[in-house]
């Protein structure tokens, strides 16, 4: 037996310890694989609209490669931790420390690289289905199967240089533990230290990052969630390591409760896991958390979508501004009208003024110094053309709608200052509500000076009001109104590439095209989600080779103490029934406090959108508690088929 | 009537090369008799005492305890009868260490479905009897090897079963230790009148028995009853063994 061979050996023959480990490591390089192939693919990665999509997949395959490090330290540190005692007999009889490494190195090594060949001959296996998956996700024609050569070595080299460096990293860990060894096998099972205030601590944490969450206003939102965030996870921290065992060990008082039949042993094997799987179960937890939440907010982005034809009243939208002498804004219309003639659909035109006052004061704390201004009527004729209908009683002298620039904005409009503005030339005018629609889209006027984010860009005011207003500059919109807004795709492609030019940019025009943007936003939030799932998938998997490494490692001891048991008389349907109990507890408490956090991160969330989101992220957690209960079902009869093999 | 009434008992492991682990054994335990039994390795012994627990089923021949064959009975009957009339002391004293000691002790009643009160009664009565009461509270990793094994005890009499099956319970204690079990184990036969069947290869511990008997491969092959000396049944257990043959370092080194 050459020492190689002792390393191989070493692997092949553990092959169930590392089974999880195996297939979650190969899944990882798969869907690594998967999304290099998407990326490089020509048809994706040579047009404008889909290089958006592109480098969404480019964050997924750095975020699965990140996961994947931590993921792999994470495995390789417990199985080094397991196998200590094997370790010092190794050494004992003179192993060196630097025979020890070069071991372990070679083990690491060889699933490693079984991993990565076996991940990439499956993604090139299922590459044409994932192609296929993907364009059907982008709704795109079928993209055809194409290798590039940079999704390979991509793959196998990024890869390859994580598992060697992590194997390298892993030397840390081995330390010379042959001195436990005469003490004999008997592990010291100590109760954990539990202490009551770190318990309750843990409790007031979680409540408290929870009220935070549901609490937040849209304004906030932002701001909060950081230290919600950091509140939670401590809190989880301390929920795993102090509050849980704590509750056991509060119900192991009531023996009313606790000695009877086989409460006794469902709850005290429970203290024993919860003590060891403290760390584990608060990793599953906040994996589950993130990638439930990640896949939750992409899915919901995409009720945005339903809201453009809201945001965007006008199918294009043209501002031309004024102070730029003799641009011939009019060729850029003529330009639009004839595009928009040659799609065959009717529309309408509008063109309104717009003023832009110089603000001298203003109370609040923003600074606004210009003033986009237009009049009570135009801003009828503006609703009316987009078919909307208008609500606003007409204005008084000095009064002032605040015009919204997106629906997003009325879910600030709530915690927003109103503000009083001295016009340079006296006149004041005073905020007095907001527009029930949107007149004019985002980009096309200057936004108003705001703490609290928001695209507020101007306000409506009475006629004569707009009349006295000597403006600093004169603007001029021109709406295109048109039933079918989404074929306006690649209009006015010589003004803008994608789809819009905003107010601020320094030209002397600015346009919005709705088809082009929805065409935008619509891949991007499609891929968004795409790589969402492909990310949370891969969480879900490691999250699951976590469980199953803590099962693998308990099996001797539960074997041991449930063949004791059936000798006593312990019958089969009892068995099966505190194994499945404190199964599912392993199982569900983790995805429980996950489904609990993220219900209340899409509480928080739920603020930002104007639209509901509990249908989107309902169908989430449901497939994903599916999924695990799938799982559970799978692992616990491979689980019990074990436990039984030299049972009576 | 006998407890333990073994008729015809034959046990053959199929296999490339079966081999007869017992043949035609008989043998009956009264109620209160404190029997051992002996035999080399390999001689049937432990085979022996997996039928009688039900853990395994007979080739031929029959088991009655307490009037009634629990190989007759359903895998869920079998459990619920090994739960109510047997007790069980192993060598290696299995005790759950994610139990403290009483919960230890406690489990055969929790299992069947006890109350409380009932449990804590029955607890205190056998702690006491075991001279264990001090220990109740720790958890198993915190006590000694003679300690363990007299809560292996105490849990094995706390539902007084019919019967106390005893696997080699001094294999794993030193003599000291092993001595006092046995003689705990004698006194809860002699006070209590608890029906025990040890299986043992230890000359010493068997000689604490009421009666021993013999097996080799798998035949009865002897047994004897304890007079007054044990020091002169001690002995005349060594001879048996001697004369049995068997490895020669079956026998442990004669410790009077």
């Amino acid at each position: 037996m050459t020492f190689r061979q002792f390393a191989y050996r070493n692997v092949i023959r553990n092959k169930r310890k590392y089974a999880a480990y195996f297939v979650s490591s190969a899944f990882s390089v798969m869907i690594f694989f998967l999304c290099a192939l998407f990326i490089y693919h020509p048809a994706i990665s040579g047009e404008m609209i889909l290089g958006t999509a592109a480098n969404t997949m480019l964050a997924a395959e750095g975020i699965i490669f990140v996961f994947c490090s931590l993921f792999v330290l994470v495995s390789v540190g417990s199985f080094l931790q397991s196998r200590r005692t094997e370790f010092g007999i190794l050494l004992m009889h003179g192993m060196t420390k630097r025979q020890l490494n070069t071991m372990v190195f070679l083990e690491n090594m060889i699933i490693g690289s079984t991993a990565i060949v076996t991940g990439t001959l499956l993604g090139l296996l299922l590459g044409k289905l994932f192609l296929m998956i993907g364009s059907g996700f982008l709704g795109i024609e079928p993209l055809k199967f194409y290798l590039s050569w940079h999704a390979p070595v991509l793959t196998v080299c990024s890869f390859a240089l994580l598992f060697m460096l992590i194997s390298l990293s892993t030397f840390a860990f081995i330390g010379n533990e042959s001195r436990g060894l005469f003490q004999g096998g008997r592990r010291g099972e100590e109760e954990p230290k539990v202490s009551g205030p770190l318990a309750l601590a843990s409790a007031v944490l979680l409540l408290a990052g929870y009220t935070l969450a549901a609490t937040t206003s849209a304004a906030t939102v932002e701001r909060m969630m950081a230290p919600v965030v950091c509140i939670t996870v401590l809190g989880t921290y301390l929920f795993y390591t102090q509050l849980g065992p704590y509750l056991v060990s509060l119900v192991r008082k009531v023996r009313r409760l606790y000695w009877r039949r086989t409460n006794i042993i469902t709850f005290s094997g429970l203290s024993y896991r919860w003590k060891d799987n403290g760390r584990m179960f608060f990793m599953v937890t906040i994996v589950t958390a993130v990638s439930f939440t990640s896949v939750g907010v992409f899915a919901s982005i995409h009720t945005l979508s339903r809201e453009l034809q809201l945001d965007y009243p006008a199918a294009v939208g043209y501002v031309a501004k004024g102070g730029h002498g003799s641009y011939a804004a009019q060729t850029d219309l003529a330009g639009i009208a004839m595009e928009l003639d040659r799609l065959q659909e009717p529309y309408a035109t509008l063109t309104i003024p717009i003023k832009v006052a110089e603000v001298a004061s203003q109370t609040g704390p923003d600074r606004t110094e210009r003033l986009p201004l237009m009049a009570y009527s135009d801003y009828l004729q503006a609703l009316k053309h987009a078919g909307f209908t208008p609500q606003e009683p007409p204005l008084e002298e000095g009064e002032g709608l605040v015009m919204i620039g997106s629906q997003r904005d009325r879910s600030l409009t709530a915690d927003r200052v109103r503000a009083v503005y001295t016009l340079t030339q006296g006149i004041v005018i005073e905020e007095t509500g907001y527009t029930g629609h949107v007149p004019i889209a985002e980009y096309l006027l200057p936004e108003l000076d705001g703490r609290d984010g928001g695209d507020f860009s101007g306000i409506v005011v009475s006629d004569s009001l707009f009349a006295a207003v000597t403006p600093v500059q004169s603007d001029w919109y021109t709406g295109f109104y048109m039933e079918n807004f989404e074929r306006t795709v690649g209009i006015a492609s010589e003004l803008t590439e994608k789809g819009k030019v905003a107010y601020e940019k320094d030209s002397p025009y600015a346009v919005v095209v709705s088809g082009t943007l929805f065409e935008i936003q619509r891949t991007l939030y499609s891929t968004m989600l795409f790589a969402s799932l492909l990310v949370g998938t891969v969480f879900f998997i490691a999250a699951g080779s976590f469980l199953y490494f803590r099962l693998y490692m308990d099996m001797d001891h539960d074997r041991l103490q449930y063949s004791t048991l059936s000798k006593m008389g312990l019958t089969e349907t009892e068995l099966n029934r505190t194994v499945t109990v404190q199964l599912a507890l392993l199982f569900f408490v983790p995805v429980g406090l996950a489904v609990l956090h993220s219900v209340f991160a899409f509480i928080a969330l739920q603020r930002l959108f104007y639209l509901s989101i509990v249908l989107e992220t309902g169908a989430v957690l449901v497939g994903y508690l599916a999924a695990q209960g799938l799982y559970f079902f799978m692992i616990r009869s491979r689980y019990l088929r074990n436990l039984k093999k030299n049972l009576i | 009537m006998p407890i333990v009434d073994v008729h015809n008992l034959s046990k053959i492991y199929e296999g490339k090369v079966s081999t007869h682990a017992l043949n035609h054994i008989r043998f009956a335990v009264e109620p209160g008799e404190f029997v051992g039994i002996m035999g080399p390795s390999g001689s049937g012994k432990t085979t022996l005492l997996n039928l009688i627990a039900g853990s395994d089923e007979p080739t031929s021949g029959e088991i009655v305890i307490a009037g009634r064959d629990p190989n007759t009975l359903s895998r869920n009957d079998k459990a619920l009868f090994r739960r109510k009339e047997l007790g069980f002391v192993f060598q290696h004293f299995n005790l759950l260490d994610t139990l403290t000691v009483e919960e230890n002790i406690v489990l055969p009643l929790t299992l069947a479905g006890a109350p409380v009160a009932e449990m804590e009664r029955r607890l205190h009565e056998v702690a006491a009897r075991l001279e264990i009461t001090p220990l109740l509270p720790k958890r198993t990793y915190e006590i000694s090897g003679g300690q363990m094994q007299r809560v292996a005890i105490a849990r094995a009499l706390i539902h007084r079963p019919a019967l106390i099956l005893a696997d080699e319970p001094t294999g794993n204690l030193d003599s000291r230790a092993a001595d006092e079990i046995m003689q705990l184990l004698a006194g809860v036969n002699a006070e209590e009148r608890a029906t025990i069947l040890m299986v043992t290869h230890d000359a010493n511990s068997a000689s604490f028995c009421n009666r021993v008997i013999f097996i080799k491969d798998g035949r009865f092959y002897n047994e004897m009853y304890r007079g007054a000396s044990r020091a002169a049944f001690f002995q005349n257990i060594i001879d048996m063994l001697s004369l049995m043959g068997g490895a020669g370092h079956d026998v442990s080194a004669v410790r009077l």
